[in-house]
């Protein structure tokens, strides 16, 4: 089973590799249309069962839509970077192999600058590394929120996500952990509307296509 | 001569007409409030089951959920299963779920939700209503600072037991919910 996701897998990153410029922070990156595909009937705890996932809102509903289990996604309704380096105990007593980190939309506001929070996400890194070091570290860039709600919410616009995932990205080559630009989900299923009305939060169909990405992305043979 | 020939036509008729009122006469339906009462717990399925005097009397669950959401708006609800309610829910082992309904929000950035428990009796009610307190009170924790209109329904949310029930919904039409389980739960 594994083996079959693996090949389709390849198949699909090859696919997205093709429209790659040499920007790989941001959702502009991307080129050409790929192919629209459909969530995988994939047993995703079984995938993912050695992982971490740890966010706010978006991630909780991994656990809450009944996609992982509620012990491996440490997540919280308004969870932010700085809360989450001090609930690392399940990192620790676990060791996870990855750990996936989705940080952004409770961490940005009006008055909180880009180093502000590579500053907040350099520390959680390192707490991470304490207390397992031999974890893959995976951070995701942040997604904004639609263009009607940031006219509300400016500080988590698109134009303001590209700048901020840019230096996202290079603090993760700084600090040599890896780099997902998971807005690529919602151009993928860009014929579908993905975001809850309140443009921020996602419908949960997002959920599986965001693991499907993680699958293609992280999951390949050794 | 007449009168002959019309003897079986007549005949004919009459026992149509017998055949006919036979098939359309409905199998005594029961009234909409008569209580179907459920299997004893733990005997679910069990086509044998036990005596009849032995059957928790009332409505089973989904009976009672029907019957106090008719009219309410459940759009922000989905229908969840007894994997579900074992999930966000910490009960007291050997709690009777076989008999329950649980809708949960169709997000989780809602707290909409709706358990209705039909139990064996009134102390395994209030045996479980600790859990769906607990719930309530998670929940209020998760939505807290966060998002307030949700923080709203939960501080307005209604959990109670009435009989061998225990009910716990959180909507913007939770004391319409109350009212009619207050009424119908016997």
């Amino acid at each position: 089973m594994l083996k079959t996701i693996v090949i389709l897998s390849v198949a699909l990153a090859t696919t997205l590799q093709q429209g790659v410029t040499d920007d790989p922070a941001v959702m502009g990156a991307v080129t050409e249309q790929v192919a629209v595909v459909a969530a995988r009937p994939v047993d995703y705890g079984t995938v993912f069962a050695r992982d971490c996932f740890m966010g706010d809102s978006i991630t909780s509903g991994l656990s809450y839509y009944g996609l992982l289990k509620e012990e491996q996604v440490i997540s919280h309704l308004g969870f932010t970077l700085k809360k989450a380096a001090g609930e690392l105990d399940w990192v620790r007593e676990n060791q996870p192999e990855n750990v996936f980190l989705l940080f952004g939309s409770n961490d940005l506001g009006p008055y909180v600058t880009n180093e502000s929070f590579i500053s907040d996400y350099r520390a959680m890194i390192a707490a991470l590394r304490d207390a397992a070091p031999e974890a893959r570290i995976f951070a995701q860039s942040v997604i904004p929120v639609t263009a009607k709600e940031a006219v509300s919410r400016p500080y988590l616009s698109a134009s303001r996500m590209d700048e901020l995932n840019r230096e996202l990205y290079q603090m993760t080559l700084e600090e040599k952990v890896n780099y997902l630009n998971i807005r690529k989900v919602l151009q993928l299923h860009a014929d579908e509307n993905l975001y809850e009305p309140d443009g921020l939060h996602f419908r949960s169909v997002f959920d599986r296509y965001w693991l499907d990405y993680l699958i293609d992305e992280t999951k390949t043979e050794e | 001569m007449r009168h002959t020939a019309a003897r079986p036509i007549i005949l004919l008729l009459l026992g149509a007409l017998l055949i006919l009122t036979a098939c359309s006469t409905p199998a005594s339906p029961a009234p909409p409030d008569t209580p179907v009462s459920p299997p004893p717990p733990g005997e679910a399925g069990d086509e044998t089951g036990g005596a009849a005097g032995s059957l928790p009397a009332g409505p089973t669950a989904a009976e009672l959920a029907a019957l106090i959401t008719a009219g309410i708006e459940t759009e922000n609800w989905i229908a969840a299963g007894e994997a579900e309610l074992r999930r966000f829910y910490t009960w007291e082992e050997g709690t009777a779920l076989d008999d329950a309904v649980f809708y949960m929000a169709a997000t989780n950035i809602q707290a909409d939700e709706l358990t209705v428990l039909a139990l064996p009796d009134k102390d395994a009610a209030l045996a479980a209503l600790p859990a769906l307190e607990g719930r309530l009170a998670a929940q209020k924790k998760n939505f807290a600072g966060y998002l307030p209109e949700q923080e709203f329904l939960l501080e307005n949310a209604v959990c109670l037991t009435k009989g061998r029930y225990a009910l716990l919904v959180v909507s913007a039409q939770a004391e319409e919910i109350r009212e009619a389980f207050e009424a119908a739960a016997e």
